[in-house]
């Protein structure tokens, strides 16, 4: 197990290198200079044009810019915003808990929701299950961007039930604050998730097994949970940690609907601004998270099916 | 008559489909007593499972079954659910074709054999560890502790066969319903996993209804046998009375096409024409479009079972063919020397 962890983090570290690349090159090759937005459409002599590329090292050749980043990036130096000349990686620092709470909720949201209801409409069946594959087909087609101002309408101006926009501070608020931001996010996923559960569990039910532990007189009660939920498990997990992973590069869509300071919605602004090292440093952030995760999702995978060996061939 | 374990009174069993109700099970009737052994013999598609399922009530959702199907002498069709889950967990048992597919594959075994005695059953958790390890012994495991902690991928076919045997006897039932419970084995195994299930069957005192493909599987554990062909039951004997004088053509063809173990033939006899299923069935005998013996009369109206000193035969011509039927393979006819006159009867 131990052996297996090391060794996946190392492949993310590799990850991580080629990634890192493929995003320098990615900013590199894209239209538009990091110094025509520093001099903002102002005139300014070939002079002061030349000692700010000087400055950020712009004339430089591209492999020794890559490699000067690089080697900031591993001493944990990610540079400095061209717009705000603040230390990336506090910025970061300052951004990250916003983002982290509001994807934490929606994952909550996306597992007790997506899960639960799911496991119940594929275990009952009727009207219940009916109604879960209509709202699942609804909810996967609403987009995240629709669903945040619909839902700020609806209960934040009408009902005044939840703040507008900010992130709030303090447990109590912090929730109250995130709650409409990370139910519009997690809303597609949740649908996707109970689908699959639905799908997973109806298909479980009908296992031999399943038929034979009845047949032995186990209680419906035991058998749906110990044969039929914890069996359909297998493909929820890989789906789940698929869509929370997702999530953090969801989160742009609903931070900057929600006007949350969180780290998607300096993702977009550093965009728009061409602020080169804060766009790499956040897309090295969501490479890691998605890395994380799906390291994760395989270790739960060993725990709930021991026909999965870690470190080798599924037997 | 009510001392028997099981009896089926008239079973009959039509499943719903697009082309209306497919009928595959046109009145089976047949009784148990204690202890006795009963094979079900047939071809795919005869109803030989089908007629078990009905027992257990797990029969495929929508089927409409009619008929009684008593055990002591109470309705099975009829319990409630609760009262249907009792039954299952105390007095019948059922071992399934595959074992491999009949566990929760990412269960341990230990939670397998605890589950049928401690969930089912209502036993405490540490008694039925006590006692899965006890059976776990009897059926021939060395190393129960292995066994115990194994997952099913970890074990062998016929180990786990005998992980299912153990488990049907730790309620000790009334009742042992056996699907081809070593049709999926290989077949070094099967004589083993056969011989500690019959000797278990034995040591508990249960009835068996044993559902195979295999004439002789069937002889050598069976008190009795029914043929079914299209959802009937053609044939009740007892192994030796049907080998030495089968009263049914069908029966008797389904000797003939067993290989010979001491005379090599070029070419196995088959039965002519394909199994019919109990749906095709038009008026009169249902084996009357393969049988090399049919008369007109064969396909004018529904042939009764007739049950005559212990057997029972469903044919009309049985009478006027018992010599023939007893004597040598008849698709043979210049094999083998003429044996005339193999017709005694081994009670």
């Amino acid at each position: 197990m131990l052996r297996f962890i090391i060794r996946r983090l190392g492949a993310l570290a590799a990850t991580l290198l080629i990634s890192s690349f493929l995003i320098f090159a990615a900013m590199y090759a894209a239209p538009g200079s990091p110094e025509s937005f520093l001099v903002q459409g102002r005139t300014v002599s070939p002079e002061v044009l030349a000692s700010i590329r000087a400055q950020y090292g712009l004339d430089d050749p591209f492999l020794v810019r890559y490699g000067h980043w690089l080697g900031g990036v591993l001493t944990g130096d990610l540079g400095e915003s061209l717009t705000t000349r603040q230390d990336v990686a506090s910025l970061l620092a300052s951004r990250i808990p916003t983002t982290l709470w509001l994807t934490a909720y929606a994952a909550v949201l996306i597992v007790v929701f997506g899960v639960v209801v799911g496991a119940i409409a594929g275990l009952r069946g009727g009207a219940f299950d009916t109604a879960v594959l209509l709202g699942s087909s609804v909810g996967f087609a609403i987009p995240t961007f629709f669903a945040a101002v619909l839902l700020m309408s609806v209960f934040s101006v009408t009902l005044g039930w939840f703040p507008v926009f900010g992130s709030g501070s303090g447990l109590a608020d912090r929730m109250s604050h995130l709650t409409l931001p990370a139910v519009a996010l997690a809303l597609p996923a949740v649908a996707v998730v109970a689908r699959i559960t639905r799908t997973a569990v109806v298909e479980e039910r009908e296992a031999e097994h399943v038929q034979i532990a009845l047949a032995r007189g186990v209680p419906w009660r035991i058998v749906a949970r110990r044969h039929i939920v914890r069996n359909a498990m297998l493909p929820v997990t890989t789906i789940v940690g698929v869509n929370i992973a997702a999530l953090v590069a969801g989160a742009a869509v609903v931070e900057h609907a929600f006007t949350l300071d969180g780290i998607g919605a300096m993702l977009i602004n550093a965009v728009q601004q061409k602020d080169f090292a804060v766009v790499q440093a956040i897309a090295l952030v969501l490479v890691a998270v998605f890395g994380v995760v799906n390291l994760v999702i395989d270790i739960l995978y060993a725990v709930i099916d021991p026909r999965v060996q870690l470190g080798g061939e599924s037997a | 008559m009510s001392a028997n374990v099981l009896e089926l009174d008239d079973v009959r069993l039509a499943l719903p489909s697009r082309h209306g109700d497919r009928t595959l099970l046109r009145g089976v009737s047949l009784s148990l007593a204690p202890g006795e052994a009963l094979g079900l013999v047939g071809e795919s598609g005869s109803g030989k499972s089908m007629t078990l399922r009905t027992v257990l009530r797990t029969e495929p959702p929508g089927a409409r079954v009619t008929g009684r199907v008593l055990l002591d002498g109470e309705d099975v069709r009829l319990l409630g659910a609760a009262a249907l889950r009792r039954v299952r967990a105390e007095r019948l048992t059922m071992i399934s074709q595959n074992p491999r597919a009949a566990l929760n594959p990412v269960l341990r075994i230990s939670r397998y054999l605890v589950e049928g005695l401690c969930d089912a059953r209502g036993e405490s958790r540490d008694e039925a560890t006590r006692r899965a390890r006890d059976l776990l012994a009897r059926v021939g495991i060395a190393d129960v502790d292995r066994c115990m902690d194994a997952y099913p991928h970890q074990l062998s076919g016929g180990m786990l066969q005998r992980v299912v045997i153990a488990a049907a006897m730790a309620s000790s039932p009334r009742l042992l319903l056996a699907d081809e419970p070593t049709t999926a084995l290989d077949v070094t195994t099967q004589s083993e996993v056969m011989a500690i299930l019959d000797e278990q069957r034995r040591e508990h005192g249960m009835a068996m209804l044993f559902v195979t493909h295999d004439l002789e599987l069937a002889s050598a554990v069976c008190d009795r046998i029914a043929v079914l062909y299209a959802g009937e039951i053609v044939e009740i004997g007892t192994p030796a009375q049907l080998h030495s004088a089968p009263r049914h053509p069908y029966t008797r063809l389904l000797l003939d096409s067993r290989p010979s173990l001491t005379a090599k033939t070029a070419a196995l006899p088959v039965i002519p024409g394909r199994p019919i299923a109990a749906y095709e069935v038009e008026g009169g005998c249902a084996f009357s479009g393969r049988c090399p013996w049919v008369a007109p009369r064969c396909s004018e109206g529904e042939v009764a079972l007739v049950h005559d000193a212990g057997r029972a035969t469903r044919c009309l011509r049985a009478d006027e063919l018992t010599a023939e039927l007893a004597g040598p393979a008849v698709s043979e006819p210049a094999g083998e020397p003429v044996q005339a006159g193999e017709t005694e009867e081994t009670a």
